[in-house]
């Protein structure tokens, strides 16, 4: 029996928009939850998905995804990666899973909400996938890293850290649920699947999978590949609707979810993506820069496509070029130095030959980074290894929630940028993420970061013991160096041979 | 006496720094306290240069001697501790 | 900054395909069904960026004769992680494009 074309029958069973007979229109779709700023339901229909894909081709496809994806792993599971892998891509593995794996349900949870409040019917149509692919991005995040959790606890974090409050899980929750769990079936639209997944999820899903292939971790390159195959289609929910937003007066409204978006993905992935492409991942097995796949990935494709469906460049271009330099390099300062509140052992990522990349990637890294890694360098050389430890807490973001950091030494450029609101004082990374909370206060003020829970007294006692055991790091789990400081003892032979 | 939190921006250094100290402390005392966190870890020490406090992106550093209790400043409001040549 | 502030006014369309045999018939195909135009591969072990300027077509009949075995259009969704520029999804071919030209 002929079966119809996928084409020839479409847009008749997707056209879904029926009159409702039960309830009024806005009891159906509540402005809260719909996101449809008083655009009347016809003029949604003009939405038409550019990646069209129809349920039972769905199957099929995922079916085959997921044989391969699960093939891969079978076949190597005795290669005993987690034996010989340098220690630095399992701190590249555990950062992955820990701060992703369980922000995918979420994320399923977010398109379902695009399922049921979208006006588009098209947006209801390709949300419904997307809200099963989230499943299968979860599922398969949990289940990979389980195999490690029996050599190294702190793969058991691969599930748990989205429920501690370890300061990398508060700020990744704090992005996530701000894009994902407190947003209209439109701002998710905009905001999780146009400006998060078209954009930076290519950086962890495809950038790293091209370091995971060079450091012959196939099974990881594999299946983030594979995930993000999904998004690669559900992610472009967010297109049509910029198309529908700025032909109906609300262009100003797209540009301002987008660019608040793009930022907080941002500021997450130069904590999350940055340090582990720049310093963990071994020098020989590094792709590009991060910098140069920010280059590839977020301003050649992602904001060129932004520029082609009707927005503008962000406001913050200038400011977002010149933290793509360096922002990456400050956050891994800080984790590393503030390694015991890890849940992965962060690899320092600065010997003689590493430096001399991050000089050449970065012209004058040595300067300003490198001036900081001096006086710790000389520290771990000379036997002054209780240097290498904090003793207080930094500041932080309250929008980020990381540590407000920038260029050191010869370039110092460190501030705050403080502002008031209602009688409290709050404290920001940039001028960005200060502008978002004056943008809707009524959203991020009554937040605490980990800094303001010290100061209340949330957090007992008030020293690292108390502030470990707040984060959920038992022994065993709270971070060290990655390579237990033989970078610094190479360095000291290094020296002692230069001086006889 | 009373328990004062500050935000320390060390010159030099990459990033700010919860410092406690108290409203009697004067502003050396001050210096001292954010010292403790970056200079010899992440700053390299200066001999023969005074550090100053100041508030961010006032020209003028406090007197050295001024108590904090003195100074107008806010608890967490964010000071700069930078070097100066003693020679000065 | 080298040239990073720049670097979004190109008009480079074409998929992103992770690596193995159907990357490489969709390569071959682009040669074969974008007549004219020259198509870059740039490899990156994991993926492989395959583009052209302006517009890219790739038709379901091409890439099943250079894989050399059945083939549907949706199955490009298997290895296809991402792509530059817009889609748009036919029955027997797609098509990659920019609206505006830089």
């Amino acid at each position: 029996m002929a079966t119809l074309e996928r084409m020839d029958w479409y847009d008749i069973a997707r056209t879904t928009n029926w009159t409702p007979q039960y309830v009024p229109e806005d009891e159906l779709f509540p402005a809260e939850l719909s996101g449809h700023m008083d655009i009347p339901m016809d003029k949604w229909e003009i939405y038409d998905e550019p990646f069209k894909q129809t349920f039972p081709e769905y199957v099929k496809v995922q079916r085959e995804k997921d044989a391969g994806a699960y093939s891969v792993k079978a076949a190597l599971e005795r290669s005993k990666l987690y034996e010989n892998a340098d220690p630095g891509w399992l701190s590249v593995l555990k950062a992955h899973y820990g701060a992703i794996a369980r922000g995918e349900y979420a994320a399923s949870g977010a398109e379902a909400r695009m399922v049921r409040f979208a006006k588009a019917p098209g947006q209801r149509n390709m949300a419904t996938l997307g809200m099963l692919d989230e499943i299968r991005h979860s599922q398969m995040q949990l289940f990979f890293p389980h195999e490690y959790v029996s050599k190294d606890r702190q793969f058991d974090w691969a599930h748990k850290a989205l429920d501690t409050n370890e300061w990398a899980a508060i700020a990744a929750r704090s992005m996530f649920d701000d894009m994902m769990m407190g947003r209209s079936a439109v701002e998710v639209g905009l905001m999780l699947t146009f400006a998060f997944e078209t954009g930076f999820t290519n950086m962890q899903f495809l950038g790293l999978a091209a370091d995971a292939a060079e450091a012959g971790d196939w099974t990881f390159s594999s299946l983030i590949s594979s995930i993000q195959t999904d998004e690669s289609r559900h992610a472009q929910i967010g297109g049509p609707l910029i198309g529908v937003l700025v032909a109906n007066g609300k262009k100003a409204e797209a540009q301002r979810m987008v660019d608040s978006a793009v930022w907080r993905a941002w500021k997450l992935f130069s904590v999350l993506t940055g340090p582990t492409m720049d310093y963990y991942t071994p020098l020989e097995h590094r792709k590009q820069s991060f910098k140069e796949f920010m280059q590839e990935w977020i301003v050649a494709q992602f904001e060129r496509s932004l520029l082609d469906l009707g927005l503008d460049k962000p406001w913050y271009w200038d400011i977002f070029m010149r933290e793509i330099e360096d922002q990456h390099h400050g956050m891994h300062l800080g984790v590393w130095y503030w390694r015991q509140t890890a849940w992965w052992n962060p690899a320092a990522g600065v010997s003689t030959a590493e430096r001399q990349w991050l000089e050449e990637k970065y012209p004058g890294w040595n300067k300003t980074w490198g001036a900081c890694w001096d006086v710790i360098t000389d520290n771990l050389v000379e036997g002054r290894k209780e240097l290498a430890y904090p003793e207080t807490l930094p500041v932080v973001c309250n929008m980020c929630q990381l540590p407000i950091n920038t260029t050191p030494g010869a370039g110092w450029q460190v501030r705050d940028y403080p502002h008031e609101h209602d009688g409290r004082l709050y404290h920001f990374c940039s001028e960005p993420c200060r502008k978002i909370f004056q943008d809707e206060p009524q959203r991020y003020a009554g937040h605490q970061s980990i800094v303001d829970r010290f100061l209340s007294g949330e957090i007992q006692p008030m020293n690292l013991a108390g502030a470990l055991q707040y984060m959920g790091l038992a022994p065993g789990e709270s971070g060290d160096d990655a390579h237990n400081f033989k970078w610094a003892d190479t360095i000291r032979d290094e020296r002692l041979k230069k001086a006889s | 006496m009373a328990m004062f939190p500050l935000t320390a921006n060390f010159e030099g250094d990459f990033v700010l720094q919860l410092v406690a100290v108290d409203t009697e402390n004067t502003m050396d005392e001050v210096a001292q306290a954010a010292a403790h966190h970056s200079v010899g870890r992440r700053v390299a020490r200066r001999p023969g240069c005074a550090m100053r406090v100041r508030r961010q992106g006032a020209e003028q550093a406090f007197p050295r001697k001024q108590k904090l209790a003195d100074s107008g400043l806010k608890p967490m409001e964010c000071v700069e501790i930078v070097w100066e040549s003693e020679a000065r | 900054m080298s040239g990073m502030d720049k670097a979004h006014l190109n008009n480079m369309v074409g998929p992103v395909m992770r690596q193995g045999a159907l990357a490489r018939a969709v390569y071959e195909a682009a040669e074969l069904d974008n007549p004219g135009r020259k198509i870059q591969m740039e490899d990156k072990v994991a993926y492989v960026r395959i583009q052209t300027e302006n517009e890219m077509i790739l038709r379901q009949d091409t890439i099943e004769e250079m894989l050399g075995k059945p083939f549907k259009l949706n199955q490009l969704e298997v290895d296809m992680a991402s792509f530059a520029g817009r889609i748009e999804t036919l029955d027997d071919h797609v098509r990659f494009y920019f609206a505006k030209r830089f």
